[in-house]
């Protein structure tokens, strides 16, 4: 499975037009339409029959799209969200191993039925709850969908451990430990992020969102989202290595290959130590900065190929 | 019953002489001759050549001597350790059972083939006639540093008796934890708290230290170093890995209890003596009380202040009679 690029993405309710119709113009690397907590229960069979729709509008800006679905009716959301051109299903608040066989079957028949390559939709399994923090091994390992995985952190969990947000200290050293490990344990992609005190709890603080973003990038993570506009510029750069890491890491590795060749295996490049920890995390950033040139390229040619359509349509020649 | 003391670990690569000559007298508790990350494939050979007759010139030091295996050459770098004088064996990137029982089958051959056994506390003396006892069997160390190895840790350390002490070994650099804006190094806070249960859980004796950010694979400044072991001591760690000699000092001092402590550990112990004396069941000191669980505390500290001293007596010792040698022989 070639590495997905998601530094940014926002989540937004299916059923608010302006918001979906404008989806690909917002630069995210990925789009969440939700089925979940954003839409009124009284509009969900609704929010089923909008999928295609927004698919299309997503891919004009070449967006990953994913749908986050209800852990209560994933019977009656998946067949209508497994469709062609979605990536991936999240399923919120995900609690046991069950809920994830459960799931994986749902998609197998609904891939069968549109044709879909078998395996092409992923499950995100976010962990909302206690009981999902406790049972993080379970339902990591229970579907080979499933490649990414992250510590319980957020609304939900504050919600179900009866706390305060914002307090100004990690709450979830512990939950966010055990999602990490359970990912590492399991070669996962991990998706979570460093602590960052947070005494607002505005959403669409970009000066926040850009020093969270630096400082997840400084840790060598990698994966980002919210459910402002905002997040996404400070999020799309903050987390994509600079041209003077990319020379950097360049630097570091042919000092290194010299290194090697001597028959060392450490040493010293401007009084910074070269090792083959160091080596490595330079091969790996210089894949992930080519990943991201790349995405941001698709991007930008298919937002500007949709814009140039657009343009057509509104001046008919 | 206290453990062995080990406060400091020094990994040095085991073909470098004049850093193994500087370690032999920085004062560290046990000296790891290293045959795995710091030793370059073009010097394996050599390295695992020099590990038999730098056994003893360490133990001559009153040092403890182990060795740091790789897993993927596990049959030729047990093959040049397993002699006399060698206290044990660290295992880093340990993920399974199976290399547990591996190591172990193998160290068991070797000692039997060449009828080593473990040396008994620095200082003290293996009579020829002592039966020989499941004690002198040689030690696993394991370094938990990976997802796998840490999640599986209860399972992977009980594979084997010989497993004595674990460690998250170079986890920062093996996992890619790197600097929070905290300044702590990503995930290490949990991991370092969870190793620590599952040793006490599993009956062996957790190492490390509260490395943070301004620490790398296990190399540090003095100031850094002794910080790092004052908080590892306070957290439960008995002990630390580092890699420069230059870190021994800082290691034994934080983990060794101070005076001050001593002093204060004593007088708990009275105070609750007296109260016992009282009729009383628990002591007060300062105006507050005292339960019987603090004067477990207090006596745990004063045992195992006594074993660092009992630690460097011995370490004097042997280097006396090191030197005595010596000028005969001269």
């Amino acid at each position: 499975m070639a590495r997905r690029v998601r530094r940014s993405g926002l989540t937004m309710p299916i059923n608010t037009p302006r918001f979906v119709e404008r989806s690909w113009t917002r630069n995210c690397d990925y789009l969440n339409f939700d089925f979940e907590d954003s839409v009124p229960q009284s509009q969900k069979p609704y929010a089923r029959t909008l999928v295609a729709y927004a698919i299309t509008q997503g891919l004009k800006g070449s967006a990953d799209i994913t749908i986050r679905i209800n852990c209560s009716y994933p019977e009656a959301d998946v067949p209508a969200a497994a469709l062609p051109g979605v990536t991936q299903i999240n399923f919120p608040k995900a609690e046991t191993a069950e809920q994830m066989r459960n799931l994986d079957r749902l998609i197998t028949e609904a891939e069968r039925l549109q044709g879909i390559r078998p395996g092409t939709i992923r499950i995100g399994a976010n962990i909302e709850t206690t009981l999902g923090v406790a049972n993080s091994y379970e339902i990591a390992s229970a579907s080979p969908r499933i490649d990414t995985f992250a510590g319980g952190t957020g609304y939900d969990m504050s919600m179900d451990m009866g706390v305060e947000m914002f307090v100004g200290f990690d709450q979830f050293v512990y939950n966010r430990g055990e999602g990490a490990l359970v990912a590492k344990a399991l070669g996962l992609e991990y998706t979570g992020g460093v602590y960052i005190p947070d005494t607002t709890g505005n959403v669409g603080d970009r000066e926040h969102t850009r020093r969270r973003a630096e400082a997840n990038r400084k840790a060598g993570l990698r994966h980002g989202g919210g459910l402002h506009p905002n997040t996404v510029e400070p999020q799309n750069v903050g987390l994509t290595p600079t041209p003077e890491e990319v020379q950097e890491a360049q630097r570091i590795l042919a000092y290194f290959a010299q290194l090697d060749e001597r028959g060392e295996v450490e040493g010293e490049l401007d009084g910074r130590l070269v090792d083959k920890y160091e080596a490595a995390r330079a091969v790996e950033l210089l894949e992930w900065s080519a990943l991201c040139a790349h995405k941001d390229a698709h991007k930008a040619k298919m937002q500007a190929r949709t814009k140039a359509l657009e343009a057509q349509e509104r001046t008919p020649a | 019953m206290v453990d062995r003391i080990r406060r400091s670990w020094l990994i040095v690569p085991a073909y470098d002489d004049a850093r193994l000559e500087e370690a032999a007298h920085a004062g560290a508790d046990v000296i790891v001759l290293d045959l795995q990350d710091m030793v370059h494939g073009m010097k394996k050979y050599v390295a695992r050549a020099r590990v038999r007759e730098t056994i003893p010139r360490l133990c001559a030091q009153g040092v403890e001597v182990f060795v740091r295996a790789d897993l993927e050459l596990l049959y030729a770098d047990l093959y040049a350790s397993v002699w006399r004088g060698l206290s044990g064996v660290m295992l880093p990137g340990v993920t399974s059972v199976a290399q547990v029982q591996a190591a172990d089958s193998l160290l068991g051959a070797l000692q039997a083939e060449r009828g080593v056994v473990k040396p008994p506390p620095v200082g003290e003396i293996l009579e020829a006639d002592d039966p020989v006892s499941p004690e002198q069997a040689l030690e696993l160390h394991l370094c938990c540093d990976t997802g796998r190895g840490n999640w599986d840790a209860v399972e992977i350390i009980q594979a084997s008796t010989r497993v004595k002490s674990i460690s998250l070994g170079r986890a920062d650099l093996v996992m890619d934890l790197r600097e929070e804006p905290s300044g702590d190094l990503h995930l290490m806070p949990y991991l370092m708290q969870r190793l620590i249960m599952i040793a006490n859980a599993t009956g062996v004796q957790p190492i490390g230290a509260w490395w943070r950010a301004t620490s790398r694979g296990l190399v540090a400044s003095c100031d850094d170093t002794l910080a790092a072991a004052i908080t590892g001591r306070q957290a439960g760690f008995k002990g630390a890995l580092c890699m420069r000699a230059h870190q021994v000092a800082a290691l034994n001092k934080g983990f060794t209890p101070t005076a001050e402590e001593i002093a204060q550990a004593e007088s708990v112990l009275a105070a609750c003596a007296a109260a016992q004396v009282n009729g009383g069941a628990s002591g007060r000191q300062d105006g507050t009380g005292l339960e019987a669980s603090r004067a477990a505390i207090a006596a745990n500290l004063i045992a195992w202040a006594a074993a660092c001293k009992g630690r460097e007596q011995g370490r004097a010792t042997v280097v006396a009679q090191t030197q005595a040698t010596t000028q005969l022989r001269a």
